[in-house]
């Protein structure tokens, strides 16, 4: 500041002094209090404006500033909710799917298998029934007896339409799994 | 399931496996498990074809269930009053915290499991209702045996706890086996002989010696 103030100081003088000697000024501007240097730069209190017009709406234009900062910040912050939101809806589906796919017991791995679960190795002991046979269950889930293109039959109680069918029936129905609403029980007993 | 199908076989009783839904040679459905609750209904598929086609009183029909089957006898029991007696083996009361137990065991936080069940529900597969705990409130005095070990890692022991408390809530004298050192559905592996005698006790005093 000091600096600053003999720069101005010296400046002036020459402007003002016919030999080049500085002339006399307000001892305020000359050293003094340094408040009131930088007073005469403000805007007056008495509102004169003027030349200090742009001085004037640097209070505004911070504002703006800061007020399209937020803006930007708050539009950052909901891409970034966005994201977070449709990547944890696709994790949730990714979850859904792996806690609820058969595949960790028996689904695709044994398919097919069933007729020969006893003789399955399964322990060291002999396990083994050779009395079995298997029986398929018929089963239409929802539908009524006469909806066209519905299985064949089915109870009368509403929780369970199973329509299951002797193993030794030679009147089986047909199979239904390919009908939207039916599918096949596979069982065998001892 | 062969293992303990072999153990009744043994001891004279007649047994019916079936695969359920989705599983092994049935019908692939969805492809995706059905929480116990639609699985239920193929056991009782299987119960009614046993009645009625097969000619067999009820009051000679229990069923048994591991793991998601246990949650599928329970329900199915609840469901159908005339079920004489029920063995589960490593089942669950709740699904809802065992998939939250599940996802945690993946570093997840467990609310995502509330949201998946959720959004399972959304298209159409509740899997969490009716819940087998609640269902076992409707057991009253029938016999239930609940087997579980006690480092079970995917369904833990205190969905048995929640099991044995509701029956016992709802006048019942469950049997209870809880195998200390073993995991899920581990007993039947460990401990064969004891499985097999305590199995084939259970029934024939539920549904009657195996030769009646």
């Amino acid at each position: 500041m000091a600096f600053s103030r003999g720069a101005i100081v010296r400046r002036r003088g020459l402007q003002g002094g016919s030999l080049g000697r500085p002339t006399r000024r307000p001892a305020a501007a000359v050293g003094g209090d340094p408040s009131a240097v930088v007073g005469n730069r403000r805007p007056a209190a008495s509102g004169r404006t003027g030349a200090l017009a742009s001085e004037d709406d640097r209070p505004e234009s911070a504002a703006m500033r800061r007020r399209n900062r937020r803006l930007f910040l708050l539009g950052l912050a909901a891409i970034e909710l966005g994201f977070l939101v449709g990547a944890g809806a696709i994790f949730t589906v990714g979850l859904y799917d792996r806690l609820t796919k058969v595949e960790a017991d028996c689904g695709g791995r044994y398919h097919g298998q069933t007729p020969a679960l006893f003789s399955a190795p399964v322990a060291a002991e002999p396990y083994l029934m050779p009395a079995s046979g298997k029986c398929d269950f018929r089963a239409a889930i929802g539908r009524s007896p006469s909806t066209p293109g519905g299985c064949p039959v089915q109870r009368p109680t509403p929780r369970r339409w199973f329509w299951p069918t002797d193993c030794t029936s030679a009147n089986a129905p047909p199979p239904c799994s390919s009908r939207p609403g039916c599918f096949t029980l596979t069982g065998s007993q001892s | 399931m062969l293992f303990p199908a072999g153990m009744l076989h043994a001891h004279g009783f007649a047994v019916l496996i079936i695969d359920l839904r989705d599983e092994g040679s049935s019908t692939v459905d969805t492809g995706r498990f059905a929480g116990g609750v639609g699985e239920a209904r193929d056991v009782l598929g299987a119960w009614d074809w046993l009645r009625e086609v097969q000619g067999i009183p009820a009051e000679r029909i229990g069923l048994f269930g591991v793991s998601l089957g246990a949650g599928a006898v329970l329900i199915a029991a609840g469901e159908e009053p005339r079920v004489a007696a029920v063995w589960e083996d490593s089942g669950y009361a709740d699904l809802t915290q065992v998939l939250r137990h599940q996802v945690r065991s993946y570093m997840i936080p467990s609310f995502f499991a509330d949201l998946a069940l959720a959004y399972g529900r959304m298209h159409g597969h509740e899997i969490a209702f009716p819940s087998p705990g609640g269902e076992v409130r409707r057991f009253g005095r029938r016999p239930l045996a609940i087997v579980h070990g006690e480092r079970d890692g995917s369904v833990p022991v205190e969905q048995a706890y929640m099991l044995i408390a509701v029956d016992q809530a709802a006048g019942g004298r469950p049997t209870i086996w809880l195998v200390p050192d073993v995991g899920h559905t581990g007993a039947m592996g460990s401990y064969p002989a004891e499985y097999e005698s305590r199995l084939a006790a259970f029934f024939s005093a539920a549904l009657g010696s195996a030769s009646a």
